[in-house]
Order: structure tokens, then C-alpha cells, then sequence
């Protein structure tokens, strides 16, 4: 297959969904939408303390999904007839409602972007609270939605579940608060800590999901308890890039540093935010590869 | 084989006691259907059984189930997938982008995207052959008459007698899918060790 396949699992296989562009799209697009719900709900909470992460969010988030659909559709073996989704609709495959589901969303991130980007009082708060709330919608239903696409792929037993959708929701949720993190690197140690408290309770989430997940598998059907042991098996994928170095240490560095000084954590959060967006960009990986692992045994 | 196909649902049998492995079909398929190298719309699977010492080697005739319930179709967001009255599920090239969505979603790893064309690729039974009144050539061109062809409607069929007179599988009945590619005698159970090894072909 034509493409930049990365079989670091399941050599030998052909993976129809096995090109990195697509899973850089399906990582940018849930660190965009993160980042512009973590930015959104910390607007609404307090709109003066949060004003930075406010805009970080805003102007990160048209920016990282359009460039993952970008890459999707350069995946695409026909890219020109992409657009051609918009007009020949399915009602009955997932694909189909993610094309208008990120089609709007592409549009009213840019316009929250424009907003953000204005002087204050430019745009009435009301019509930016309207732009941001359906936004903010458009988001929450995109974080999981890349999950919800592969749980409706029969025969992918891995992937046929609750469990991937919320991975995925975790996942990108996670990510939003690295990246927004990151960018706010110059707000008050306070506004940091703040993000650092999110950022462990989200990520402690994703590690339940995980390890349910995972520790199920072998309860469930010979097709699950296969991709699972795909995953498993691969020490450094699994063992040490997704559970220690993108979640695990992340996790007890992030707690440490928002329980002390408030001064001292942001270097720190700096870091567990580099960790939090590798481990979730090979967890999103490391799913969608094994899911596709054992498909062919009939 | 008639022209008009209203109310037929072709369907196939393999036959997995006639069956030698030759690989006739997918050359006649390849030949036919002017199949990429590396890519197949019908080929020949080979399946290691059972444990040291008592190993054996199987093979698989594999090919589109054409099934009642077709997951590739519910998936494709452009409808470039369908599936027609007589059971035959087909790729429209013109309008179908190459998101493979429809490969993910065959759980029988029988589509492939087609180098040339960007689209996806698959079994038609010969659908250009057969709506002129003449088998697919898979079927004409086993040796060993181990695929047999017909409407599965038609209790004069062939196909149609060798289900009601056999003991009959399908693959992965459990997805609910209802292929309709029907084997004989095929030892489709996958063992544990080929299921933990991550793969098994």
C-alpha cells in the first residue's frame, strides 16, 4: 500500500488504516478539539483569570484539526473527491456524519478564533458566548468521535466497544490541556496550577479506561484478547512510551507539582505536558494499529 | 445463467473437498480482473493447526462474501459501495474517494485500495461476465470444480441443493453479516495459538 505505513505492530499485515497521516489526523484532530473545550469551559468560568488560556485554545484548535484534515485527506485515495462527502451522504455510516460534524466545527472554531483575536468589547459577549457554546458542542462530539467511528467497524472486535470512544474522548481531552498548557507558559503559576489539577484528573480517568480496557481483554472474545496481546506485548510501545512515559509519570509528576509551590510547578507542568502529548499520540497509535492486527483470521 | 436478475441472490459454495489449493482462481481472477501484483480479489489462505507435534497446514479459499448484511456498505459515506437486488455488493469507482473505510469495515479482509485508481477493490463475481450469462472466472476456471456458482433462490441450482444437502459454514457467522459464500468441509475454526499469535494467514 502506497502511503508512510509505520508497522511498528502487526508486520506482515496490510492495514487499511495503517498510514501515519491518518493517525496524526485523528491525534490533532482530538488535541484541537481539547484544546478549545479545556479553553471554553475555563472561559466560563472565569473569563479575566482565563483570558490566556482562552485565546491559546481558541487559536490552536481550527489550527490542529484543519491540518489533520488536511493529512486525511491527502490519505485519501481520491483527495480531490473529498469534498464530494459533503454531497453524496450516507446516513448509516459514522464517516458520513463526521464530515459535516468536523465540516461545522472547522467553521466555528475559525469564527471563535476571529473573535478571540478581536480587541475587547468588538464583539458582543453574548453573540461570543453564542459562538463558543456551539462550538464547544461540535467539540464534545468530536473528542470521541474518531472512537465511535472504529467501535462501528464490525469485525473489529478490539475496537467494538464503549470503551474506545471514551479512550479516545480521554485522550483528546488530555491532550487539549497539554497543549494549551504548554502555550500558556507566560500565564500566572495560578492559572497553571489550575490546568495541571485538570490535566491529572482527566489523565487519571484515561488510565482507568485504559486498564479496564486492557484487563478485560482476555475475558472477552479470542479476536480481543489477540489485539490486546498486540499491544501487550510490545514493551517499549506499550510498557514504557503509552503507560509509563505518557501516563504514569506524567500522572505522579503532575500531582507532586500542583500540591506544592505554585511558582515552582510550571516548569514542571511544561514537561508533564510534553509526556501527556507522546503518550497520547502512541496510545491513539498503538489502538488503532492492534485493533487492525487480527483482522483477517476467519 | 439469465440476463434478467430479479429475484435471484447469486451466491457461491466452495467446496473444500474438491478444493487442492492450486491457485487457479486467483490467477484466472487476476487475469480477468486485471489485478494489481500484491493485491487479490480471491486468494488462497494457508492456516497453521494444532500444536507441536501435532501441526498441520490448512488452506482457504477467501473471497468477497457478497454478504446479506454488508458491513462495507453501511460504512462507506459516499454510498459508492452498494449492494444490488441480486446480492452482488459493488464498488462504484467514480464516486468512491479511498478512505477505506470499507476495508476497515470487511471483516474478511477482502477489499484492497487499487494503486491506479485510488479506489476500493473487490470481488464482483464478474459481474461484467455474469449479467451476460456467463460464470465468474474463478468458476470456470477450477480444475477440480470446487466453486460452484448460482442463484440461491432457485431450488434448480446447483448451489441451492448443495446447502440444503450439506453441512455448511460460513465465515464469522457470529458478526451477523449472512455471507453468502458458503464452504464445505472447510476447517475455519481457528485455534488459540493461531488467534494469540496475532494473525492467521
Amino acid at each position: 500500500m502506497p502511503g508512510f505505513n509505520i508497522p511498528l505492530l502487526g508486520d506482515g499485515l496490510k492495514m487499511p488504516w495503517g498510514d501515519i497521516r491518518l493517525i496524526i489526523d485523528f491525534f490533532l484532530g482530538g488535541l484541537g478539539v481539547g484544546a478549545f473545550i479545556i479553553a471554553f469551559v475555563a472561559r466560563l468560568i472565569d473569563k479575566e483569570r482565563y483570558q490566556g488560556v482562552t485565546k491559546a485554545g481558541a487559536y490552536i484548535a481550527p489550527v490542529a484539526v484543519i491540518i489533520g484534515l488536511l493529512l486525511l485527506m491527502s490519505d485519501a485515495g481520491v483527495p480531490i473527491r473529498f469534498l464530494t462527502t459533503f454531497f453524496r451522504t450516507h446516513a448509516a455510516s459514522a464517516t458520513s456524519w463526521g464530515t459535516f460534524l468536523q465540516g461545522f466545527l472547522v467553521v466555528f472554531l475559525l469564527i471563535y478564533a476571529w473573535v478571540a483575536s478581536r480587541p475587547e468589547g468588538a464583539v458582543s459577549e453574548s453573540a461570543e458566548l453564542a459562538i463558543g457554546w456551539i462550538a464547544l458542542i461540535l467539540a464534545a462530539l468530536t473528542a470521541p468521535y474518531h472512537g465511535y467511528v472504529m467501535a462501528t467497524m464490525t469485525g473489529r472486535e478490539f475496537w467494538s466497544n464503549a470503551m474506545v470512544p471514551t479512550l479516545f474522548m480521554t485522550i483528546s481531552i488530555s491532550t487539549g490541556i497539554a497543549i494549551v498548557t504548554i502555550f500558556s507558559a507566560g500565564e500566572a503559576p495560578e492559572v497553571q496550577v489550575s490546568l495541571g489539577k485538570s490535566l491529572a484528573i482527566i489523565l487519571g480517568i484515561q488510565l482507568v479506561v485504559l486498564i479496564t480496557q486492557m484487563s478485560l481483554a482476555p475475558t472477552l472474545s479470542a479476536g480481543v484478547k489477540a489485539a490486546a496481546s498486540v499491544l501487550i506485548n510490545n514493551v517499549w510501545l506499550f510498557w514504557i512510551g503509552i503507560l509509563l512515559i505518557g501516563m504514569i509519570a506524567p500522572l505522579i509528576i503532575d500531582i507532586t507539582a500542583v500540591r506544592g509551590e505554585a511558582a515552582a510547578a510550571t516548569g514542571t507542568l511544561f514537561l508533564v505536558s510534553l509526556l501527556v502529548l507522546v503518550g497520547g499520540f502512541l496510545l491513539r497509535y498503538g489502538i488503532i494499529i492492534a485493533g487492525q492486527s487480527t483482522q483477517l483470521t476467519p | 445463467m439469465a440476463e434478467n436478475n430479479s429475484g435471484k441472490q447469486w451466491g457461491m459454495v466452495i467446496d473444500m473437498r474438491r478444493c487442492t489449493g492450486c491457485h487457479a482462481c486467483s490467477v484466472a481472477c487476476k487475469s480477468e480482473n486485471e489485478v494489481p501484483l500484491g493485491d487479490f480479489r480471491t486468494h488462497v489462505r494457508y492456516f497453521e493447526r494444532g500444536t507441536y507435534p501435532q501441526v498441520r497446514r490448512v488452506f482457504m479459499p477467501i473471497i468477497c462474501n457478497h454478504c446479506d448484511d454488508p458491513p462495507c456498505v453501511r460504512a462507506c459515506p459516499t454510498q459508492a459501495t452498494y449492494k444490488r437486488e441480486d446480492g452482488i455488493v459493488l464498488v462504484n469507482d467514480k464516486t468512491c474517494i479511498g478512505c477505506r473505510a470499507c476495508m476497515v469495515a470487511c471483516p474478511y479482509g477482502a477489499r484492497y485500495l487499487h494503486p491506479r485508481t485510488g479506489t476500493a477493490d473487490k470481488c464482483t463475481y464478474c459481474v461484467h461476465k455474469l449479467d451476460e450469462g456467463v460464470a465468474p472466472a474463478c468458476v470456470n476456471t477450477c480444475q477440480g470444480h470446487a466453486r460452484i456458482f448460482g442463484d440461491l433462490n432457485d431450488p434448480a441450482s446447483e448451489v441451492y441443493n448443495l446447502i440444503r444437502n450439506n453441512r455448511v459454514t460460513v465465515l464469522k457467522p457470529d458478526l451477523g453479516t449472512e455471507p453468502q459464500v458458503y464452504y464445505i468441509s472447510a476447517s475455519i475454526q481457528t485455534t488459540k495459538s493461531e488467534q494469540e499469535a496475532g494473525r492467521g494467514v
